[in-house]
């Protein structure tokens, strides 16, 4: 049974192959409907599948296929002509054969789902139309009698072939494994005689069968010449017998032999019509390339650490080796690199059908050009862009490319034109995605970002025209006017970019306003090594990755002191006129900071999230590659880093997150825009995720709030607050904003005091109509949008609950109560159905 | 009745054991490096041939007052859910063969975060071996 289930896992992985040629040739062959090199292609792809199934005992697959080839036959022959019905019929039938191929991975069986009607309407597709007798007539008369028509081949195939090859056909039993990877010896055991087996382009060259025995059998040359010599003498025996008979060979080695030459042709007939996989070619397990991966990523690190000692010793021998070794290490990390490298065309084969299903729903007529599909990248990374790839893609048709009577109008070919392009540059994959659609108009995308709260008018006054376009990037961001469903969710180009982020690219977007758009993705070749630059803080190395390094920045001297200002509290640094925020990489990871040595900062500017930012480090190292690691179970909740890599000391360095670092960064600097895109991210979650939480400090204590219940954060100067009775307001926005200090509501008085005299108070502004009350706190701390584990109850005034959040213990605000707190009146005054919700929350919440 | 057989490591003047085949190896102290933000408990990250392991302070984790300056802890390397994790512990001790009879639940003696942790003890007969939750012990996430 073994046996049987490795002959069916080698037609599953060929005929999935096949098939995803399949849907290229199909979609290309509508464009192109007399190509007889396309028709040619899908036939045989279908007939080898027909065979292989019937071989194989899966009679629906069978039925489908035979009804699929009938139809090919009859277009390829000329007496028919491929119409949209029929291209259809067509896929659909691609489809139903993945099914059925699905079906028999999951569980051996060809699945439930009955096929008749689309055999039926395979069969049906098969009569001559009116339409189709003018064509036929024509298509005839180019191509009277093709000499490559299969029909003639076989025949002129199997003279051509030397009588060892032929021989293996003649053996009964050929090695189960080769039959089934050969499609042309499948179909040749089919019991039915198909009268049209297919027949390469250009047959690959078979080995002689002697040629083999000589080669791995080390049998005599003498011998196998004189076996020769017999069969020419009248011995109709095959070679193998003679051989065997004369004790020169073993039945094993002929086998081997055999399976040698079955599998030397069967690569050859697998070969792609129009690909260049050469026979030279073989399938390894992914697994394997895995394993190899990671050894030659531990050997990467000895070599560093090998390359630092011999660098410290002044011993010429040793640093000569070390050289060499350094040399030998990088050739083979490049050669295993590039056994995991897939040409990008594995992932694109997929989006020619997918415009065409588009293009046909949205009644749009959308070409598709594919430029440098050969373009190499790790599987990894290909798996990780294929996603947003797709959504980009999907987008261009959808939002991109106008109805062909807009073009029309606008002066433009009918027919849309959605360009790919993948080339390698600067070490990294660029990948752009053009079409020659309407194009991005800035106007609209302000006028959307302000009516959905993402920017300020003041913020869009300072954008120029690309900037506001990259808008589109924000979480919650959608131009499309009506949602179809293929994209306008709302979801859509953060969700790409974060993805792409995610493995460490870059994506921005240029388009103009009537002619067309182009989003570019810049990704790296490979996950596994990334060059970093290694820093040091609190007398600990971190590594930053290279990517999101936009310069480095050493402010000395006067400089150091006066360069770095505040802006509303925020600590900001000015780079060639423009303001960049500063974070403290100490401060970020709560590290105490330890006494500087020299009065110079450093500063990396970051970028990541569309934002730059400026990283104070103590120190600058150096850059080198690294490996990076995964963090065990019980760190991966802490979010500031990506992972962990081993220097060349042998110590293990923590890899910061920067997109984590940018987060932090801009949390902690008030905007209201961030606010509301985080809540726009929470409301596109809001269906299948948990509410995300603002984690503020309050004294020694964790306080979580309902970010719905979060309008802005502010800083509001604490020698504007006033006192009113015994409470305190605050003017704010022409209003007052009654204000209610969490640590007195939450009886925190320890620490209290002396947060008096601070000069800003970070506070909670809730606004609800034209009401509003400020919850003043210490500090806030995250943004946490993971579930809350280990909810419990808790008695306290002020409190609707407790949790972990974020691997840390945090209290839940009960926002009712701590509204009261601040305005008593506050629920009376607003709307009652507004109140409603609010308890609603807290009823939730307890 | 089935034997069990225990590594044994002192933790304070504590004797813990856990599983023999869960241990994948000791080695003696390594350098670390520290997690910052990390839950209370993990100690840092040591470089075992080329894997990154976590270590985890077991006095920390117990509530045990930390480890006399210049004390040297040494890494028990077990491996959680097929992961290495390191624990710290003060000094190693012998495979000890126990068997369910000398089996009881957790002492009332035994107090603190440290009780949540320990799964039971096994008299011996000069000493309590206190046997070890592994997974609790490493999963810093949860208090105790």
């Amino acid at each position: 049974m073994d046996e049987f289930d490795e002959i069916v896992r080698e037609f599953l992985v060929e005929s999935y192959e096949n098939l995803d040629q399949l849907d290229r040739d199909l979609v290309g062959l509508e464009q192109e409907p007399d190509s007889r090199d396309l028709l040619q292609s899908i036939f045989r792809t279908i007939h080898t599948i027909k065979g292989t199934s019937g071989f194989l005992a899966f009679g629906k697959l069978e039925a489908l296929t035979h009804a699929g080839e009938g139809l090919l036959a009859k277009l390829r022959d000329g007496g028919l002509l491929l119409n949209q019905q029929r291209t259809t019929g067509l896929l659909e039938l691609v489809d139903a054969v993945r099914a059925i191929l699905a079906a028999i991975e999951s569980d051996g069986s060809e699945g439930d789902p009955d096929y008749t009607e689309l055999v039926a309407r395979l069969t049906a597709l098969q009569e001559a139309e009116p339409a189709d007798l003018p064509a036929d007539e024509s298509t005839d008369a180019d191509t009277p009698v093709d000499a490559g028509r299969p029909k003639a081949r076989p025949r002129a195939k199997r003279a051509r072939k030397p009588k060892a090859a032929a021989e293996a056909d003649a053996t009964p039993q050929p090695q189960p494994s080769a039959t089934a990877a050969s499609s042309e010896v499948a179909s040749g055991n089919q019991p039915s005689g198909d009268p049209a087996p297919e027949a390469p382009a250009d047959e690959p060259k078979v080995p002689l069968l002697g040629e083999l025995l000589k080669q791995h059998a080390d049998i005599d040359d003498t011998d196998v010449a004189v076996a020769m010599l017999e069969q020419q003498l009248g011995d109709e025996r095959p070679l193998g017998e003679i051989l065997v008979e004369h004790g020169q060979a073993t039945p094993d080695q002929i086998a081997e032999a055999l399976a040698a030459q079955a599998g030397a042709r069967a690569g050859g007939s697998t070969t792609h019509p129009h690909g260049a996989v050469a026979e030279s070619s073989l399938r390894v397990d992914v697994n394997l390339l895995d394993t190899l991966m990671r050894l030659v990523g531990e050997l990467v690190l000895t070599r560093n650490q090998i390359v630092a000692t011999a660098a410290a010793q002044a011993d010429p021998a040793m640093l000569r080796s070390s050289q060499r070794l350094n040399l030998l290490v990088s050739e083979l990390q490049e050669g295993v690199m590039k056994t995991r490298m897939q040409p990008i065309d594995t992932v694109w084969n997929k989006l020619p059908r997918v415009i065409r299903d588009l293009g046909v729903s949205c009644g749009k007529d959308v070409r598709i050009e594919l430029e440098g599909r050969e373009t190499e990248l790790d599987k990894t990374i290909l798996e990780a862009i294929k996603d947003p790839l797709t959504h980009v893609v999907r987008n261009a048709v959808d939002h991109g490319i106008e109805t062909p009577e807009a073009r029309a109008a606008a002066g433009k070919p009918t027919q849309g034109l959605l360009t790919l392009r993948a080339f390698h540059e600067g070490g990294q994959v660029n990948i752009e995605i053009s079409d020659d659609g309407a194009g991005i108009d800035p106007a609209k995308v302000a006028v959307k970002a302000l009516s959905s709260g993402l920017a300020t008018p003041e913020q869009l006054r300072g954008m120029g025209p690309r900037e506001i376009i990259s808008l589109i990037f924000t979480p919650g961001f959608s131009t499309a006017d009506e949602v179809t469903n293929v994209s306008g969710r709302g979801v859509g180009m953060d969700v790409v970019r974060t993805n792409i982020e995610k493995i460490g690219g870059t994506v921005d977007v240029q388009s103009d306003l009537g002619v067309g758009t182009t989003i570019r993705i810049k990704i790296p070749l490979t996950l596994a090594i990334i060059p970093a630059l290694t820093v040091e803080c609190a007398g600990e190395r971190y590594a930053v990755p290279q990517v999101s390094l936009e310069e480095l920045l050493c402010v000395e001297g006067d400089q150091a002191r006066t360069g770095v200002e505040y802006l509303s509290g925020a600590p900001v640094f000015r780079l060639r006129g423009n303001l960049l925020p500063l974070v403290w990489l100490d401060h970020v990871l709560d590290l105490s900071a330890a006494p500087h040595v020299d009065d110079a900062v450093y500063i990396l500017v970051l970028q990541a999230e569309g934002r730059r930012f400026g990283l104070v480090v103590d120190r600058v190292l150096n850059t080198e590659e690294i490996v990076v690691k995964p963090l065990s179970r019980q760190l991966k909740g802490i979010g500031t880093y990506a992972g962990a890599t081993i220097l060349g000391d042998g110590r293990v360095a923590l890899i910061l997150d920067v997109r984590a670092l940018a987060r932090r960064a801009h949390v902690v600097r008030e905007s209201d825009s961030n606010v509301e895109a985080a809540k726009q991210a929470a409301t596109a979650v809001a269906n299948d995720g948990p509410e995300p939480l603002l984690v503020v400090a309050v004294g020694e204590r964790r306080l979580g709030v309902p970010l719905s219940m979060v309008t802005r954060l502010e800083e509001i100067p604490a020698a504007g607050v006033e006192r009113v009775g015994s409470r305190e307001v605050v003017q704010y926005r022409g209003q007052l904003l009654p204000l209610a200090r969490l640590s007195n509501v939450l009886g925190e008085h320890s620490g209290g005091s002396d947060r008096d005299d601070e000069e800003q108070l970070k506070t909670i502004v809730y606004t609800q109509g034209r009401r509003s009350v400020g919850l003043v706190v210490d500090a806030v701390v995250d943004i946490a949008t993971e579930a809350p584990k280990s909810r419990g109850e808790v008695s306290e005034y002020g409190l609707s609950g407790v949790a972990v959040v974020q691997e840390r213990v945090t209290e839940l605000l009960d926002m009712e109560q701590a509204i009261m707190a601040a305005d008593p009146r506050f629920f009376d005054a607003v709307a009652a159905a507004g109140a409603a919700d609010v308890s609603a929350y807290a009823e939730m919440g307890s | 009745m089935e034997a069990r057989q225990l590594a044994t490591f002192t933790v304070d003047t504590l004797l813990f054991g856990v599983e023999v085949y869960t241990v994948q190896e000791v080695i003696r102290y390594q350098e670390m490096t520290a997690v910052p933000l990390a839950a209370h408990g993990a100690a840092g990250l040591i470089n075992l041939r080329g894997e990154v392991v976590t270590a985890i302070d077991l006095r920390t984790r117990l509530g045990l007052p930390p480890r006399p300056e210049g004390e040297m802890p040494m890494n028990v390397v077990v491996r959680v859910d097929d992961e290495p994790v390191s624990l710290l512990v003060d000094a190693i001790g012998d495979v000890a063969q126990v068997s369910a009879d000398q089996f009881e639940e957790p002492p009332e003696t035994m107090t603190g975060p440290g009780r949540a942790l320990v799964l039971g003890a096994y008299k011996l007969e000069n000493q309590l071996l206190l046997a070890l939750d592994v997974k609790r012990a490493v999963d810093i996430g949860v208090a105790v």
